[in-house]
């Protein structure tokens, strides 16, 4: 079974995220904030991590910086709900900086799925 | 006795019957023999010299004149005066004066003297005399001016001339001079025009004239004269002439200084103008009579001020100033051009006072309409910026909530299982999910640039970023694929070309309905193979081509001529805003692009987008 960290600062997406995906048959753990999920970071190494990439208190990027080194390496999911067209810039940097996937909130749960599950 | 035919010559007898004649006589009668001594004097001509019958008197009288005029009736070479002058030396040493009738004495064929019928002609001398003194002491003054004076007979002989007109036309007194050849050819016939009006009486004040020197070098002057009477007969003409070369340059540096002002203000780029008060039009220049429309001066002048304000009252805000010297400054007038549009102007001006008294309005006005307008689509830029940072602001936390919304929408649609109404309400909400995503991506894309931002991008490096961001978003089960070719940059704002990819994919990806082929192509062309509409047709411009294509529903015949109008939707009521393909439209219209559709139902759609590459040195 699949484990995955769902790192977002609003609680309605990751609540929402955590149960769609519970229901497919993952293990999903979350975590408020980049700080959070660095701390779960040093405790387990999830398969995939999904995390927002703008929030207070270190940012995804630092997730990214973070997961990037860990060993195995996890897929590396990068989402942001900006809706400006220059939140799509730090998608793009989350891409540059490692980025499996980059999906612009809102998405559906069917288009999560392909990109938990792309090789 | 009998006079001759020649009734000047008498002989002795005839002179004896003369004597006789006048012996006591009221005239005076007189006679000088061969010597042109005086002879014989009668009683009247003693009284009126106050002497005695018994005294001297051989002594008494001269002639006036040369001796010549005397002899005249023996040389026949000389015209004969009908009078002669004689001087008589009165008693009390005064000089008497006698105009007198005469006949020459003849005696065995030999002259003998002169017979003298005398009229008292001293005041007349007088006159004479004071004349001549006046004669003379006119022609000392008038030899003392620089200007040129002069008197001439009839036929322009000079009577008087003095020095310095010598000096000013460069002859000699020795030159024969005429004073009508001192005029140049060119000007003879209204010389001879003004002679006549003096003739005829008409008081003419002074002419300019060209004159002409000795050496052939022409100046400008003024001539004053008039004519010289002499029994009422008309006999010369007198007066003086003015060297007006230096008035002459004068007014030429005032002419071409007028002349440099006068193309100075016309050519200048703003409107310059004086009115009245009153809302009389007193100058413009072209720059003032083209801004408004009008072709030329007398058109424009016939109309008062007020026809050229678009809002009555505008112009009484003017008539508050009237301080002489008080400037003023309007930053915006409406104004009414001779077609009935409308220009906007800036207008800067200053009060006059004229030494009448007159209150005018001088200024300036500069066309400021396409910088307003510009303003004003940049205010509303700025507004739609606003807007659209606003949104940005909360579009963030809106997101997240259509996120959640719908994935527990989506999670509830599972649940629904066989229940078909619930199902039906709960995709009725997906939709609404999905409308307000796009409405909210449409409103939040004004913001970040201004409207008319751009940048030289390089179009396949551009596109692929694009794709690169959208291509988790597709869904597996449509087959996508993508194929840049490096045509070079484009000059466009990289919001707006992100805009337009992503609206078409969406398209793409709602016709094919989650499967099927979809592919896009960057490819490059000229005008001439693509058709493509281009501002100077002659000239081959070079363009990108994104080609959209997709293996999705296709668009109906029907419905393919109104895919670009706004709020235009095939998508279910809900879903979809109708702006997509609109603002893309407009986006591509703004680049000087062009757009073109291929698309039959059941056989997909083809999205050609045509972008001008950008001349870019690389």
């Amino acid at each position: 079974m699949k484990q995955i960290l769902v790192v977002d600062d609003e609680k309605l997406v990751r609540e929402g995220i955590q149960e769609a995906l519970a229901d497919e048959g993952y293990a999903v753990y979350t975590a408020s904030n980049g700080n959070e999920a660095i701390k779960a970071l040093q405790v387990f190494v999830p398969d995939v991590i999904i995390t927002d990439i703008i929030m207070p208190e270190a940012d995804g990027i630092e997730v990214l910086l973070h997961a990037k080194k860990l060993q195995p390496r996890p897929r590396i999911i990068a989402i942001s709900g900006g809706g400006r067209i220059s939140a799509n810039d730090h998608l793009a940097t989350a891409r540059k900086l490692g980025a499996d996937v980059i999906l612009t909130k809102p998405f559906s749960i069917e288009i999560l799925l392909e990109a938990i599950e792309k090789q | 006795m009998q006079f001759q035919n020649d009734s000047y010559r008498i002989s002795r007898s005839e002179r004896d019957f003369l004597r006789m004649l006048f012996q006591r006589s009221p005239v005076i009668y007189c006679e000088f023999n061969r010597f042109l001594r005086l002879s014989y004097i009668n009683q009247e001509g003693l009284s009126f010299s106050g002497y005695r019958p018994e005294e001297h008197i051989y002594r008494l009288a001269d002639f006036i004149g040369p001796e010549k005029s005397l002899r005249t009736p023996w040389e026949e070479d000389h015209p004969r005066k009908s009078f002669i002058e004689v001087r008589i030396q009165s008693a009390n040493g005064n000089s008497l004066y006698l105009n007198c009738l005469w006949w020459a004495i003849e005696h065995e064929g030999k002259f003998d003297g002169i017979a003298c019928l005398g009229f008292d002609s001293t005041r007349h001398h007088q006159m004479m005399e004071e004349l001549q003194k006046s004669n003379s002491q006119f022609k000392e003054f008038a030899q003392l001016l620089p200007e040129t004076v002069f008197e001439i007979d009839m036929e322009g002989n000079f009577l008087f001339l003095n020095e310095s007109s010598y000096k000013i036309f460069g002859y000699t007194k020795d030159d024969k001079i005429n004073a009508f050849d001192l005029i140049v050819p060119e000007d003879q016939p209204r010389l001879k025009e003004n002679i006549k009006k003096l003739l005829s009486g008409e008081a003419i004040k002074g002419n300019s004239y060209v004159a002409r020197r000795k050496d052939g070098s022409t100046i400008p002057v003024l001539i004053y004269s008039d004519v010289k009477y002499q029994d009422g007969k008309p006999e010369g003409f007198r007066g003086f002439v003015v060297d007006i070369s230096a008035i002459k340059q004068a007014e030429e540096a005032l002419l071409e200084s007028e002349e440099k002002y006068r193309s100075l203000t016309n050519r200048l780029p703003v409107g310059i103008y004086r009115t009245s008060r009153e809302g009389k039009l007193l100058f413009a220049n072209r720059a003032f009579i083209n801004m408004l429309g009008y072709d030329s001066p007398e058109e424009i002048f016939a109309h008062p001020v007020q026809d050229f304000y678009s809002e009555p009252g505008e112009r009484e805000k003017l008539l508050q100033y009237h301080e002489p010297g008080r400037e003023y400054y309007q930053p915006e007038i409406h104004l009414k051009r001779k077609d009935g549009t409308q220009i906007i102007v800036k207008d800067r001006g200053k009060v006059y006072k004229s030494p009448d008294g007159q209150i005018y309005y001088d200024g300036i006005i500069e066309d400021i309409t396409e910088p307003h307008q510009l303003e004003e689509r940049l205010k509303q830029a700025e507004k739609l910026q606003a807007i659209g940072t606003l949104a940005g602001g909360i579009a963030h936390d809106f997101n997240n909530l259509i996120l959640g919304m719908q994935l527990y929408t989506e999670m509830a649609l599972k649940e629904a299982g066989n229940n078909n109404k619930l199902r039906k309400n709960l995709e009725k909400i997906l939709l609404a999910q999905e409308r307000g995503k796009q409405l909210l991506q449409q409103i939040v894309s004004f913001t970040n640039y201004p409207d008319d931002h751009r940048e030289d991008i390089n179009l396949k490096e551009m596109v692929s970023n694009i794709l690169d961001l959208i291509k988790d978003t597709i869904p597996e089960a449509i087959d996508f694929n993508a194929e840049l070719d490096d045509c070079g940059f484009v000059n466009v704002n990289p919001v707006h070309l992100h805009q337009i990819i992503q609206n078409l994919i969406t398209n793409a990806i709602h016709a094919m309905e989650g499967k099927g082929r979809l592919s896009i192509v960057v490819r490059c062309a000229y005008a001439d193979e693509t058709q493509v509409k281009s501002g100077n047709e002659n000239h081959p411009e070079r363009y990108a081509i994104i080609h959209v294509e997709d293996s999705g529903c296709g668009i109906s015949e029907k419905n393919i001529n109104r895919i670009f109008e706004p709020f235009f939707t095939t998508k279910d009521v809900g879903l979809g805003t109708g702006l997509g393909l609109y603002i893309v439209h407009n986006l591509v219209k703004k680049y000087n692009g062009e757009i073109q559709v291929k698309s039959h139902p059941g056989e997909g759609t083809i999205m050609k987008i045509f972008l001008p590459l950008a001349n870019k040195k690389e």
